[in-house]
């Protein structure tokens, strides 16, 4: 065994946006340093904070204590050595105890409980931070008590359909088979959104924890987790803290010699938008070309190889987790409306302080970009805010006091989908957005419907004749046509709602388009 | 049996690992992209044996993810993100830029090889973006300004970083 008493613990992010920034050369320029120096230093990846301004965000442990230090670029090492940051030296940019910044404080962080502040892939540590206790709970507990609380915390789904978790547990539980599945969507496909990716690199037992309790719940033996190909560190800490809970009989044959068996594979997709539609995944699972199934059969009967299975996106499971901790009905205490408990939103593109922002539903969109974003990146108004990933809203500022909420959003026939919010000064163009949304659907499409296929082509044609100025009047009138054509013969919202973002551009936005 | 060159060998048995797995057509798939870069067409018969389909519906699966190439790639494949979020933070001018540096459109290969820029919508890195990857390296806050030098000093780098 190995001493590590008198080493200073230092953490430096592993997070994509952290390493996108430099903290995989932070953290060997401290380690070189600190020898040089004589000083021994355990360098811990930890997830990130989400406050992506202080990234690459340093933490030093000091008597227990953790002294933050950001944003550290590579250049600026050698001066924290100079101001002895490892004894918690000043230095502009010391930051202090991160959990007392006002961005942090302001939030309400149930999902991202443990992100940043954890070694994501050390089973000890999760477990001192409340990790596994909720599966012991589990284990001494009925699943329609299970069910039942899942019911009062009156969670939806956060991939983007908000459909109730509880009927989805319900009718796995209930539905006939030897063999049923548990399947996590971290597909996490719509531009702007980031949280599933930051869950899965800052605290993968979570997601671990929170399906074998799903598998208990509705007499599943096995879980598959599909990532999308685009996050190769998500998939580092994913399987490193598989092969952990397996090591430590957190997976595999009879779980804590409870008799349970559970596993779960990890698989990784291969760049298609489509596939994080729930049965184009299952499709893709299968080793079939991801396309969209007709529905019924719905999954929860008939899905994964046949078998009923349960699919919920990365942060409705992990969900679960604080609302068997606290209750549901203590959960559904947060929140506005129908729309109950709290959703880390994603604050993207041209804002000042991007990051997660993990708060109750019913903030208002204006209060989560200024309170919280800070304003614009650039200083400039703010002209558009996307809500929703690709498929999403485009609002003007005379929509911006409207609250995330679910049912608010569809009112304006918008959507909050996975909680991505994308910021833009008056440099982004709304015919650019608008013949975008086309060309992504073109690129995207499954092909299974002709509006969708043959409809977006048509879409980003018009468009570009639009944006040249070509008979415009006429054009929009097409493109008004054609989104109703789509809307209705799509079979799933890549083609039915593509509409959305041209529509709410053109609404929202019409001077550009009519000028 | 017929003697198979290292490469093939080595993807035969890449393929094979991956018989008995649930669905592991996709996952051979994976790994043979993963391991060489793309999927060379004369696998297909190969595979359809090993996961008892045709060869007809291995390249079906294979040309409908946007992942799996089925021609070898540049030396350097430079992903760009072509989405929303890094659009509001200016990525179009810098894609411009991208291509005028490469000389190359966006799913081109240069002529030497050397250099190829694969279009990706979104890296979830959407708060720092404009975001590219340049092979195994993520790169956030790329601007037309940086961008040339990036490329210019990327193997210089990966070389001092060894
Ligand atoms: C085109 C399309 C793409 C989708 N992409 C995702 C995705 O990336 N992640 C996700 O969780 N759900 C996605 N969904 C929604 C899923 O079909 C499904 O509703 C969701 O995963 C169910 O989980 P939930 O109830 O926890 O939200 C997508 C749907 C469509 C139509
Ligand atoms: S709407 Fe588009 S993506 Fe959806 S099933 Fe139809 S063709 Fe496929
Ligand atoms: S939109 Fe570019 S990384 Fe997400």
């Amino acid at each position: 065994m190995n001493k590590k008493t008198d080493k200073i613990k230092v953490y430096v992010p592993l997070d994509t946006t952290a390493v996108s920034l430099g903290a995989d050369i932070v953290a060997k320029k401290i380690s070189k340093l600190a020898k040089e120096n004589n000083q021994e230093v355990e360098i811990i990846r930890n997830g990130s904070w989400g406050m992506f301004w202080l990234e690459p965000l340093v933490e030093v442990e000091i008597n227990n204590e953790r002294i933050a230090y950001g944003p550290v670029a590579p250049e600026v090492v050698e001066h924290l050595f100079t101001s002895k940051f490892l004894e918690g030296g000043n230095h502009p940019l010391r930051l202090g105890d991160v959990q007392k910044l006002p961005f942090l404080q302001k939030q309400t962080r149930l999902c991202f409980e443990r992100v940043g502040k954890i070694d994501p892939v050390n089973i000890e540590d999760y477990k001192k931070h409340n990790g596994y206790t909720v599966l012991e709970q589990t284990f001494n507990s009925s699943p329609q008590h299970i069910i039942e609380e899942v019911k009062e915390g009156q969670l939806r789904g956060r991939g983007g359909a908000a459909f109730p978790t509880w009927i989805k547990l319900n009718s796995t539980l209930e539905a006939q088979g030897d063999v049923k599945y548990v399947v996590c969507n971290a597909d996490e496909g719509d531009s702007g959104t980031f949280s599933d990716r930051m869950v899965a690199e800052g605290d993968p037992f979570s997601l671990i924890e929170a399906m074998t309790i799903m598998g208990k719940t509705t007499g599943a033996n096995e879980g598959y987790i599909y990532l999308r190909s685009e996050y190769p560190v998500a998939k580092v800490c994913l399987t490193k803290a598989i092969e952990e809970a397996r090591k430590h009989n957190y997976l595999g044959k009879n779980i804590m010699g409870t008799g349970f068996d559970f596993d779960i594979h990890l698989r990784i997709g291969a760049g298609s938008y489509v596939c994080g539609e729930e049965t184009a995944l299952i499709n893709s699972l299968e080793g079939k070309r991801g396309i969209v199934r007709k529905k019924p059969p719905l999954p929860v009967h008939e899905g994964l190889f046949g078998k009923p299975t349960i699919l919920c996106n990365l942060i409705t499971m992990v969900s679960l987790l604080p609302i068997l901790r606290m209750g549901g009905k203590e959960y559904a205490k947060f929140g506005y409306e129908r729309s109950r408990g709290t959703n880390p939103f994603q604050l993207a593109g041209n804002v000042r302080y991007s990051g997660i922002v993990e708060v109750p539903f019913g903030i208002t969109v204006q209060e989560l970009v200024t309170d919280f974003g800070g304003g614009t990146f650039t200083g400039k108004p703010i002209k558009n805010i996307q809500i929703g990933g690709p498929l999403g809203y485009h609002m003007s500022p005379s929509l911006f006091d409207m609250p995330l909420d679910y049912e608010a959003f569809l009112k304006i026939e918008g959507h909050i989908g996975h909680g991505g919010v994308v910021v833009m000064d008056d440099t982004a163009h709304l015919d650019d957005l608008a013949r975008y949304a086309f060309r992504f659907c073109e690129i995207e499409s499954c092909g299974k419907c002709t509006p969708c296929r043959i409809g977006s082509v048509r879409g980003r044609e018009i468009m570009d004749e639009i944006i040249a100025g070509k008979d415009r009047a006429k054009n929009l009138a097409l493109i008004e046509e054609l989104c109703e054509t789509m809307e209705f013969g799509s079979m799933c919202a890549m083609g039915g709602m593509t509409p959305v973002p041209v529509r709410s551009a053109l609404k929202n936005f019409s001077e550009e388009f009519y000028q | 049996m017929k003697f198979l060159p290292y490469k093939e060998s080595k993807a035969h048995l890449i393929i094979t690992q991956h018989k008995d797995v649930k669905g592991g057509l996709i996952v051979a798939l994976r790994d043979l992209a993963d391991t060489f870069g793309y999927i060379a067409p004369s696998l297909f018969d190969f595979i359809a044996e090993t996961f008892s389909v045709s060869a007809v519906e291995v390249k079906g699966v294979v040309t409908y993810y946007h992942d799996f190439k089925t021609e070898k790639r540049a030396t350097n494949v430079v992903q760009v993100c072509m989405a929303e979020a890094c659009y509001a933070r200016g990525s179009s001018e810098m894609i411009e830029e991208l291509k005028n540096v490469l000389n190359i459109d966006i799913g081109e290969k240069d002529i030497h090889e050397t250099f190829e820029i694969e279009p990706v919508y979104c890296f979830g890195n959407c708060g720092t973006g404009p975001t590219i990857r340049i092979n195994e390296r993520i790169f956030s806050n790329i601007n037309k300004d940086n961008v040339r030098a990036i490329l210019r000093n990327y193997r210089m780098e990966e070389e001092e970083n060894e």
